[in-house]
């Protein structure tokens, strides 16, 4: 039960983003993509959601292409938090919320779905703005009522009794203060400890590294590396493929899981490895 | 929400009421003084003819007339600035009214030397501008499209540039009209009811039908649109087919009222954010509201404009616009003022 990238590459405006990736995502794990600006990060999530449809290969979820699926079944499938939601201006936060499960939760009760609308909205910690208009929030706080609606997708085709599905991130924890940083990685962690599975884009290398079971490193449009983080993110990749100094990756002493620390990189140039 | 759900459910129930007394007003006050009890009898037929012409003969098309024509310029302009999530769009921005006055001005000015045209005899206009309306928002949709996506910026854009052209056209009719056309043509364009007949109201209908039908459709595909395409595509919504039936449903409510009635403003831009001011964003109260409010607003504008400068009439859309003007000017800055929108 798989979500997979078969050989897929993607050309946009005369540009290969993306060339022959052969990925693939299990449920039960986190897995994290990272990689340098401009990478093809995004737009390897928007070709694992059905967003968009690649150029070449195909995109598989449980041995069915994406192309050969409904919109319908597919968003009870997987959801997607996006860069690029709007304010939803003049909504409440709830109603917005509720509007994740509209086909994913057709069929529940009204009652049922706004059972469920408040328990997520809870769950990402805007329980007191339940009834706020989403134009007044916050960036983070808009965020994080995005990430509930986009759950709300998934729970809602849950409770109705599909497979538990993908949720596909893209940089979920970008305006998030570190303690709600560490919220979000937490639901994330929590909807693949219920079966589901997750892929998070991340910019942040510790918290990839902290939360994911498997890191996929893309750079320049391919994939360069995957596997546990431990054995992926080395120094020599921090070096070739993010362009930090040397001796920036250490290894937590209680989970043995590498962390960067750049501090003494800041203003000794000498020490910075030139990039890709 | 709570506080939402209880205005909306006053809203709801408060503007059908609103617009039964505005058409009962609207029957009772004319030229001729009619009783409103005489409706009973005009009903059961027990009336004398003159107020059973001015009844059902006079007011009667001309209010059902002015009663769709506002509910459908409202749920059009409605359905467009959902869809174009721009709240200036209105219908005249979807090239429907501009080709609906090309083609009225092509009747109009140059119908007399067509056979066809004087066949048609009074349906030629409306039946101009219906199939007008149509091929303009065809042609713009066709523009817009490519490899099955319809883009809404190209829409929009488009359309601004569809209606300079065209207007453009039509100019060159106006230049090249007799004084008859001419006198013709500006009173389409002023938008008026007192040409308003039954066999005109009976026209309509089946499209407002369609595009009634349409709305109720559309709804909640329309809210979570608000949230952006890629989103409602995310969530499993056909976004391409949401968009070519919100062009259908715009096109069958706005080209049949303008080619019967002519091109009445504000109705379509300004009704919408007066509910969307008091109930919120959400389409599923906000579609019917805002037709039932356009539709009360017009019967009102117009029984105004045949009774105001009496025996003369003032055309409908300059009582719309001065009517509502202020009153979304203060909504809007109470809104302002109180935080709430």
């Amino acid at each position: 039960m798989t979500l997979e990238l078969r050989h897929v590459t993607w050309r946009q405006g005369g540009h290969e983003i993306l060339r022959d990736i052969t990925l693939s995502f299990g449920r039960g794990q986190v897995t994290a993509v990272i990689g340098p600006n401009g990478a093809g990060k995004s737009s390897l999530l928007r070709l694992a959601s059905g967003l968009s449809a690649p150029t070449g290969g195909q995109v598989v979820l449980d041995g069915r292409p994406l192309a050969a699926m409904s919109h319908r079944h597919l968003a009870t499938q997987r959801a997607m938090l996006t860069q690029d939601s709007e304010a939803a201006g003049q909504f409440l936060v709830r109603q917005m919320v509720m509007m994740g499960g509209g086909i994913s939760a057709n069929g529940l009760g009204m009652e049922q779905q706004a059972a469920l609308a408040n328990m997520l909205v809870r769950e990402v910690g805007l329980e007191r703005l339940a009834e706020r208009q989403m134009m007044t929030l916050s960036g983070g706080e808009r965020q994080r009522a995005h990430l509930a609606r986009v759950l709300m997708q998934l729970e809602a085709a849950r409770v109705r009794g599909a497979a538990p599905g993908f949720l596909l991130l893209d940089e979920p924890i970008s305006a998030q203060d570190p303690a709600h940083q560490v919220l979000v990685l937490q639901l994330a962690r929590q909807h693949a400890a219920r079966g589901g599975g997750v892929v998070v884009v991340l910019h942040d290398l510790n918290w990839a590294a902290a939360c994911a079971d498997r890191l996929v490193v893309v750079a320049q449009g391919m994939v360069h590396a995957q596997g546990p983080p431990e054995s992926v993110l080395t120094q020599d990749l921090a070096c070739a493929i993010f362009g930090l100094g040397k001796n920036c990756v250490h290894f937590h002493a209680r989970t043995a899981r590498p962390f960067i620390l750049p501090h003494d990189n800041i203003n000794e140039e000498t020490d910075i490895c030139t990039s890709p | 929400m709570r506080e939402r759900g209880f205005r909306a459910f006053w809203l709801l129930c408060g503007l059908p009421a609103m617009l039964v007394l505005t058409m009962l007003l609207a029957l009772d006050t004319g030229a001729t003084t009619v009783h409103l009890r005489d409706l009973w009898h005009c009903a059961t037929g027990a009336q004398g003819q003159a107020a059973h012409l001015v009844l059902w003969g006079i007011r009667g098309p001309r209010i059902a007339m002015a009663c769709l024509t506002g509910a459908a310029l409202a749920v059009a302009g409605t359905i467009m600035q959902g869809l174009f999530r721009n709240p200036l769009a209105d219908p005249g921005l979807a090239g429907v009214s501009s080709a609906a006055a090309l083609a009225t001005a092509c009747v109009i000015v140059l119908g007399g030397a067509w056979q066809w045209v004087t066949g048609l005899g009074m349906w030629a206009i409306p039946c101009a501008g219906i199939a007008g309306s149509f091929a303009g928002m065809g042609l713009l949709y066709f523009f817009a499209t490519r490899g099955g996506v319809t883009s809404i910026t190209a829409m929009l854009l488009a359309g601004v540039a569809f209606g300079a052209f065209s207007g453009a056209l039509t100019g060159i009719l106006i230049f090249r009209a007799d004084d008859t056309a001419l006198r013709d043509l500006t009173f389409w364009t002023m938008g008026s009811f007192s040409g308003a007949t039954w066999s005109g109201v009976g026209l309509l209908v089946p499209f407002l039908l369609v595009a009634g039908g349409l709305a109720i459709h559309l709804a909640t595909p329309l809210n979570v649109m608000l949230l952006n395409e890629h989103n409602a595509q995310l969530m499993g919504y056909p976004v391409e087919r949401i968009k070519s039936l919100s062009m259908l449903a715009v096109a069958c409510a706005t080209g049949p009222t303008v080619s019967l009635v002519g091109a009445i403003g504000f109705v379509g831009v300004v009704v919408p954010h007066l509910v969307r001011l008091m109930v919120g964003p959400d389409h599923r109260v906000v579609l019917p509201a805002s037709a039932i409010l356009g539709a009360t607003l017009l019967t009102g504008a117009d029984t105004m404009a045949r009774t105001l400068a009496s025996p003369a009439e003032i055309p409908v859309g300059i009582v719309t616009a001065l009517l509502g003007t202020p009153a979304f000017v203060w909504l809007l800055a109470r809104s302002h003022r109180t935080g709430v929108s």
